[in-house]
């Protein structure tokens, strides 16, 4: 009997939950919580560990562009990327960790319509739209090819839209179906309450009308671009950079022309595999910039951009741990950072690439471009004057100057059907290494369902 | 028991021939080795009935004819014969008969004469243990016993080894066997729970190995089952040492050696010269491709980079890092007891130096075991063990994922530039000798004191037995045990070290705690009528598990010198804490007839916490029975030859558990943070569904005692898991990459020989011979989705595929060197050569190209003693045959010149195709190889099959007589050689899983040791 009393006391003890986690059912049942689910799914999908977007996935377009250059090879994955040397076996957690953050958005958006006070909810529900188009931005750009590029290759992604089962294996929609579900999301969270205010380290009104005009530019819907990238340089209250301020807003946190931006921290950021450690001579050193790059970039001294890249090619007192060579100061370490190499903010969009994209469209469309383009380069070269025309070439010359080290570089040229050789491999339209391979892993376990991207094996 | 009826018999027939007169009184004493009296021994004259007792000075006294030869005879000791030959005084000294000791077997929840066992078990002693190993149990265990096996791949002291029971019992679930010390679960914590990665740490070496009295091995479902659902991996029984009612006896046991690598071909570099050759063919040879493959250099330019590039200096970086390292150990303990009470006592020092340096293991021990009887009806026993255990390394590659850290003793190795010298001309060390520029001089990483991995561990374990005799046929057992855990683990980069310089250096402590009480409350019963004879338990358990972690760690340090976490700034803290919880009911019935037909039956119920309300009930059982075929009439004639002989049966089931605490929760992390504000995301999907992991056992064999001279214990087993616990694949699109499940079925089974022999029994020479044999598979036998294969492990190099055996390597298969072009040749497709070749890497398909686990192991143990034990020679030899190993270390030192940029390659790669070389073991070296043959394929599976001396014991029993009751003192190596391998230079002890790691290799020890005995 007293066994048996012993045993009626201690039943209660076979329910144990966890100390860090709360069951789902619990978890999120009021508007704070659901505030903090959005924060989780940001926190998932720039986790700090290697080839997220956090990491080398943030400098990748600059790894395989055109100005890529390596001043150490320290066998980390930077190098790889830029020498073409990944395979499919190779775990691309941007892949994981992405998707993870959409499974955690759904799953958030979810419980929201549950929630009583759906008024409160609406503008975080309206940021979970946004952040799983930007998700799935990512991702296509990394796992899909542009489609404006010319690529044979018509696959998009397994697009993740709501809560799947955990044997679920999905298959690929085409390229056209999965910028429409992109560009889709956007919409929802522009015409579901966004907040227009700033809100730096989330997507608000004006970042989601920023991330469609981009994704529309992508898909080619060029009027489309055209019409957000005007409504935000109209009306967002995002001012852009100014040849004074310039080379000091990389430190800061909510800068003027900064419409999105990821927050990173002495708590979460990606360490050694953080673009600042990256591109620093005392770091891994596997992205710098080209002694070619350098010097265009000298070539006029009256462009406060040319300040943005550093000559680094004496190692002070002849260090030998000092990996000499031209590297970029976009990653000067977010103010205050206690090892700024690891905490710079990830770079999402900015307001100049609003014009960038307007010249884009403009050009496309056939109407003059040089406007945007003059706009941006008043505010970057003293004594400029105005030209009457740009051509293609000039805009994605101005990209290179403007968003080198942003993580954009080579998908401009490849958008545009031209090749990029980053002096390892020269990359064009139907080259497959423009587009990276899926997970090995994906492929095995689909059995047959999901196309692996092409030259990647089966 | 059988000795003691030959005895007799011989006395009887003795009585027959009696005759002669009585002329001599005959003194002397009867002792045991130590020369303690054995109070209550008998003296009979051979050939007769007549004889005397022996007082409790351990002396006698007896008249007898001149001519009469004397047997003395003891419970537990060797009977002596002595011819007293006019003699008036005779002494005999009696050896312990170790077949008596063996005659009680340790089983779960209790004790029972071996006969009457009709399970599957292997013993033992502690001695046998301590004398393997001195650090950790599980590592002396090693070659000992049949279906065990253990894997200790790794040399760094303070490391953890693996045991295996009669197989993989899982997949994903846990695989190591269920620790019990003295009738007390021990810590379920898994190292994970007790330290954050970085290295090696095994949990078990806070066990000091000299306070064990014996180990029991529990192999089959009779014998194991009723620990129910945490049985399927087999458990392991540690008594440990105990007081012996009326001796006192104080001891000291020391030992002094040294430690080195036991094989370190394998670990050679490229000397300077090879080296330079090395970069200018690889440089040359990717110039030749495309310039940027080597950087825009030619192979001379390259070269010229080095820190010597004229060829004059060499430095083998591999004696640099290892060395020969001092180990000494000293116990000393008391063993005390009188008619109530029993102390035994015991404090351990010992400490290991590592071979890489600045790295070792230290662990200080007390224990203390007091049993009293305090009445007739109770009996309490109290035992107490502290002890303390440090460790100080350097971060390793044990995880097995893929990487090689920067501070770790391989990645120093193999980025230390041949060409350059350890010292300036100035005596100073040289910083500047990495390739890579990514590492550091080892003196400086390894030795310094600006880098480093440390750990305290204390842990307790405390126990109460209370037995209270209710009447001669009932008795109650309550089983009270405490085992608590506290490990804290330092970890220091220094702003001067490699991982530190990024941060301005990095502290970081960690505490965790876990504990586990356990609560047994067990009733016996046990009574014969006539020829029959029955006993039985019932009893209930539970056990609480909680485990936890507190960390804090701060970078910016001012300088190397201080590593206070208060003299940097907070970088950033954590904690959490885990718990799980169990309750049991378990009994079991033995019934035997006439000792002749033995049948028993046991039953556990229990609940865990760890799976959800409408699963986490399940009952496990056996049934199993025996049959003494030398106790039947008709075996009489031939009872010499069948001295004893069983045969036994068991059938039943045992369970395991899911490692994770919680996995059957649906769950949202609120661990997570975004800037500043908090964060919660979707971490775990639901799955109440998940269920226990079920084995069925089947074991048949017998047990052969042939002229009472020979053991023979042959049996076969066939455990059947269904229902495995399986981290299936999930498609990272739902948001996780796995989910826990039950599915799969995986069969594992074997035949097991243990045989021991004794050979030649004389005064002046015995030698006895101890054998094992294993024959082993684990198949896999059901797997979901309709048997697809599943791939997984380091870049997916393993598969599950029906059929197949566990841990098979999944791989390209590499065909060697076109001697026409110096290319490396992969087969397009392993299983159709008609496909062809491929250069490429990313071409080529992959097939099952070996297995980890090996068919047949085993071990012999050969002991001899000499001049009357004087002198005595043993020596154990192991062996397997039939497994492979991944070697991971060869993936770094033959990348064919893909990582000439910052590698230095082995020594044997050196043997790469040129021109004029066309037969070369190695492709052409290409530095940034695009053809990647370096990567995971056939080329990095080599056997295991070895024949290796494990163990040579040589000890001498000083004769002392004044005021030490024994000396001994020994020679022992461990692992002094390798008598056969298939593979040469590669240490074939490897992980289960045959995974090789080598960032600290297999040791080898010599060591001189003392016993000496007040």
């Amino acid at each position: 009997m007293l066994a048996c009393l012993i045993m009626a006391a201690a039943c209660d003890a076979l329910d144990q939950t966890p100390s860090t986690s709360v069951t789902t059912d619990t978890a999120i049942t009021s508007v704070e919580d659901l505030a903090n689910a959005v924060n989780g799914a940001y926190y998932v999908a720039t986790y700090g560990t290697m080839l997220t977007v956090a990491s080398e996935m943030s400098i990748y377009a600059d790894l395989v562009g055109p100005d890529s250059y390596q001043p150490a090879s320290s066998g980390q994955n930077a190098s790889r990327l830029a020498g073409f040397a990944m395979t499919a076996n190779d775990t691309y957690n941007a892949y994981y960790y992405l998707y993870a953050a959409i499974a955690s958005v759904n799953s958030a958006l979810e419980k929201a319509a549950l929630l009583e006070d759906q008024d409160a909810a609406a503008p975080y529900v309206a940021e979970l739209y946004a952040m799983r188009g930007l998700f799935h931005f990512h991702l296509a750009t990394y796992f899909a090819p542009i489609p404006t590029s010319g690529s044979e290759n018509q696959s998009g992604l397994v697009l993740a839209d709501k809560v799947f089962d955990i044997e679920y294996v999905g298959k690929r929609a085409s390229l056209a179906d999965t910028y429409a579900f992109i560009i889709g999301d956007f919409t929802k969270a522009v015409d579901t309450g966004l907040n227009k205010d700033r809100n730096t380290g989330h997507v608000n009104y004006w970042a989601a009308l920023a991330l469609r005009a981009r994704a529309n530019l992508y898909a080619g819907n060029y009027s489309a671009a055209l019409t957000d990238a005007e409504e935000v340089l109209e009306t967002s209250p995002y001012k852009l950079y100014t040849v004074e301020n310039y080379t000091k807003v990389w430190s800061q946190e909510g800068a003027d022309e900064m419409i999105m931006e990821c927050l990173q921290t002495d708590t979460y950021n990606a360490q050694r595999y953080a673009p600042g450690y990256y591109a620093s001579p005392r770091g891994y050193s596997e992205y710098g910039v080209s002694p070619e790059f350098y010097a265009w970039m000298q070539s006029d001294p009256d462009d406060v951009r040319s300040q943005m890249v550093a000559d680094c090619t004496v190692a002070p007192g002849g260090d030998p741990d000092y990996h000499t060579g031209y590297y970029p100061l976009k990653y000067p370490g977010n103010a205050g950072a206690s090892v700024p190499a690891y905490v710079n903010n990830i770079k999402v969009i900015r307001l100049s690439e609003m014009l960038m994209i307007a010249a884009e469209a403009a050009l496309a469309q056939g109407h003059d471009a040089s406007p945007y383009v003059n706009t941006l380069r008043r505010n970057r070269i003293n004594g400029y004057a105005d030209v009457p025309s740009v051509t293609l070439d000039d805009i994605l010359d101005e990209r290179r100057k403007e968003f080198f080290a942003e993580g954009q570089i080579a998908f401009d040229f490849w958008r545009n059907g031209r090749t990029v050789n980053n002096g390892s491999l020269v990359t064009g339209p139907q080259n497959y290494r423009t587009v990276l391979p899926l997970p090995k892993e994906e492929i095995d376990l689909s059995r047959g369902l999901l196309q692996q991207n092409p030259g990647y094996g089966n | 028991m059988c000795r003691k009826i030959v005895i007799s018999l011989a006395a009887f027939c003795g009585f027959l021939a009696f005759a002669a007169a009585q002329d001599l009184t005959v003194s002397g004493t009867v002792t045991d080795p130590e020369g303690y009296p054995l109070d209550g021994a008998t003296i009979i004259v051979k050939g007769t009935t007549r004889g005397v007792s022996v007082n409790s000075d351990g002396r006698y006294e007896i008249k007898v004819p001149k001519d009469a030869v004397l047997i003395a005879s003891y419970l537990g000791y060797l009977p002596q014969e002595k011819s007293v030959a006019g003699e008036h005084t005779l002494n005999f000294i009696l050896s312990e008969d170790t077949a008596y000791l063996d005659d009680v077997i340790v089983v779960a929840y209790g004790a029972m004469s071996k006969q009457d066992f009709t399970g599957s078990a292997s013993q033992v002693s502690g001695d046998a243990l301590a004398q393997s190993s001195r650090e950790s149990v599980d590592k002396g265990m090693i070659g000992k016993m049949s279906g065990v096996r253990i894997a200790s791949d790794n040399g760094d002291p303070g490391s953890a080894g693996s045991v295996q029971i009669r197989g993989v019992g899982s997949i994903s679930a846990g695989t190591s066997p269920l620790y019990v010390i003295d009738g007390v679960v021990m810590s379920t914590s898994t190292t994970s729970d007790l330290q954050v990665g970085y290295k090696s740490m095994g949990v078990l070496n806070s066990i000091n190995p000299e306070d064990i009295e014996s180990m029991t091995v529990l192999k089959d479902a009779a014998a194991a089952s009723l620990y129910g659902s945490r049985a399927a991996n087999g458990v392991i029984i540690i008594t440990t040492k105990r007081g012996k009612q009326g001796r006192t006896t104080v001891s000291y046991n020391g030992e002094v050696g040294v430690t080195s690598m036991a094989d370190n071909k394998a670990l050679r570099m490229m000397d300077g010269p090879q080296f330079l050759q090395y970069l200018k063919d690889a440089g040359d040879n990717a110039y030749a491709i495309n310039p940027a493959y080597s950087y825009g250099f030619t192979g001379d330019e390259i070269a010229s980079m080095t820190a010597d590039p004229s060829g004059k200096t060499s430095t083998d970086w591999t004696d640099q890092i290892f060395r020969q390292a001092l180990t000494h150990n000293h116990q000393v303990s008391l063993t005390a007891g009188g008619e109530k009470t029993k102390v035994y006592a015991g404090i351990g020092y010992d400490k290991t130096d590592g071979i890489v340096l600045g790295s070792y293991f230290e662990r200080y021990s007390g224990r203390v075991n007091v049993d009293h009887q305090v009445s007739d009806w109770l009996k309490v026993g109290i035992r107490q063990m502290v002890s303390f255990t440090g460790t100080k390394g350097h971060s390793d590659q044990s995880n097995q994922a893929q990487g090689m850290g920067y501070a770790t003793p391989l990645g120093v190795l193999t980025q230390s530039d041949p060409t350059a010298l350890p010292k300036n001309p100035d005596g100073s060390w040289n910083e500047y000798v990495s390739w890579s520029g990514q590492t550091g001089n080892p003196h400086i990483v390894f030795d310094s004191d600006t880098e480093y991995n440390k750990t305290h561990m204390m842990r307790s374990l405390s126990s109460l037995d209370l037995d209270v005799k209710f009447t001669d046929y009932l008795s109650l057992t309550n089983t009270f045990g405490y085992d608590y855990i506290d490990n804290k683990q330092y970890l220091w980069w220094a702003p001067s070290s490699i991982d530190g310089a990024s941060m301005n250096g990095l502290s970081a402590s960690y505490i965790f705690q876990t504990s586990d009480l356990t609560n047994s409350t067990i009733l016996r019963y046990s009574d014969s009528f006539g020829s029959h004879a029955i006993s039985g338990i019932a009893g209930f358990e539970v056990a609480d598990h909680r485990t936890g972690y507190t960390y804090a760690s701060a970078n910016n340090f001012p300088n190397d010198k201080l590593n206070a976490l208060s003299v940097g700034q907070v970088d950033g803290v954590g904690g959490a804490s885990y718990r799980s919880f169990m309750m049991s009911l378990l009994g079991n019935v033995n019934y035997d007839y006439d000792n002749r037909y033995y049948a028993s039956a046991s039953f556990r119920r229990d609940g865990s916490s760890r799976l959800g309300p409408d699963s986490r009930w399940a009952n496990f059982w056996s049934v199993s029975a025996a049959w003494r075929l030398s106790r039947e009439a008709f075996m009489e004639n031939v009872s010499d030859l069948f001295n004893d002989l069983k045969i036994k049966a068991s059938y039943g089931t045992n369970g395991n558990l899911p490692s994770e605490y919680y996995a059957y929760q649906g769950l949202y992390s609120a661990s997570a943070g975004y800037g500043t504000a908090s964060g919660i995301f979707w971490s775990n999907p639901e799955n109440s569904r998940l269920g226990w992991e079920k084995s069925r056992n089947f074991n048949v064999g017998f047990d052969w005692n042939l002229y009472n001279r020979v053991d023979i214990g042959v049996e076969y087993y066939n455990k059947y898991t269904s229902s495995l616990i399986f981290n299936m694949p999930a498609s990272a699109v739902t948001g996780f990459s796995s989910y826990t499940s039950n599915v799969g079925h995986l069969l594992n089974d074997g035949i097991e020989v243990e045989i021991s022999s004794q050979n030649i029994s004389r005064r002046n020479f015995t030698w006895s011979t101890d054998f094992n044999f294993t024959w082993q598979r684990s198949v896999v036998k059901n797997l979901p989705n309709d048997g697809a294969d599943i791939i997984y492990g380091d870049g997916g190099m393993y598969i599950h595929r029906e059929g197949q055996s566990m841990y098979s390597f999944y791989l390209p298969e590499w065909k060697g060197v076109d001697a026409e072009t110096g290319l490396g040749e992969f087969w397009v497709d392993p299983l159709d050569h008609s496909q062809g070749v491929t250069n490429y890497y990313s071409q080529a398909g992959s097939a099952i190209v070996g297995k980890a686990l090996p068919d047949f192991t085993g071990g012999m143990t050969n002991t001899m003693t000499f001049l009357d034990g004087l002198l005595d020679l043993s020596f154990l030899i192991s062996y397997q045959f039939g497994g492979s190993l991944f070697d991971y270390p060869g993936y770094f030192t033959h990348s064919d010149g893909f990582r000439a940029a910052s590698m230095n390659a082995a020594a044997d790669a050196a043997d790469y195709w040129t021109p004029q070389n066309r037969d070369a073991k190695y492709p052409k070296p290409i530095m940034n190889n695009p053809y990647r043959w370096d990567r995971f394929s056939s080329r990095l599976i080599k056997s295991t099959d070895n024949i290796r001396m494990r163990e040579i014991t040589v000890g001498c029993n000083i004769p002392v007589k004044k005021y030490l009751e024994s000396v001994r003192v020994y020679f022992r190596a461990t692992n002094p050689f390798m008598i056969w391998s298939a593979v040469p230079d590669i240490d074939p002890d490897v992980a289960i899983n045959g995974y090789r790691t080598v960032d600290v290799p297999v040791t080898k020890s010599f060591v001189l040791g003392i016993n000496l005995t007040l």
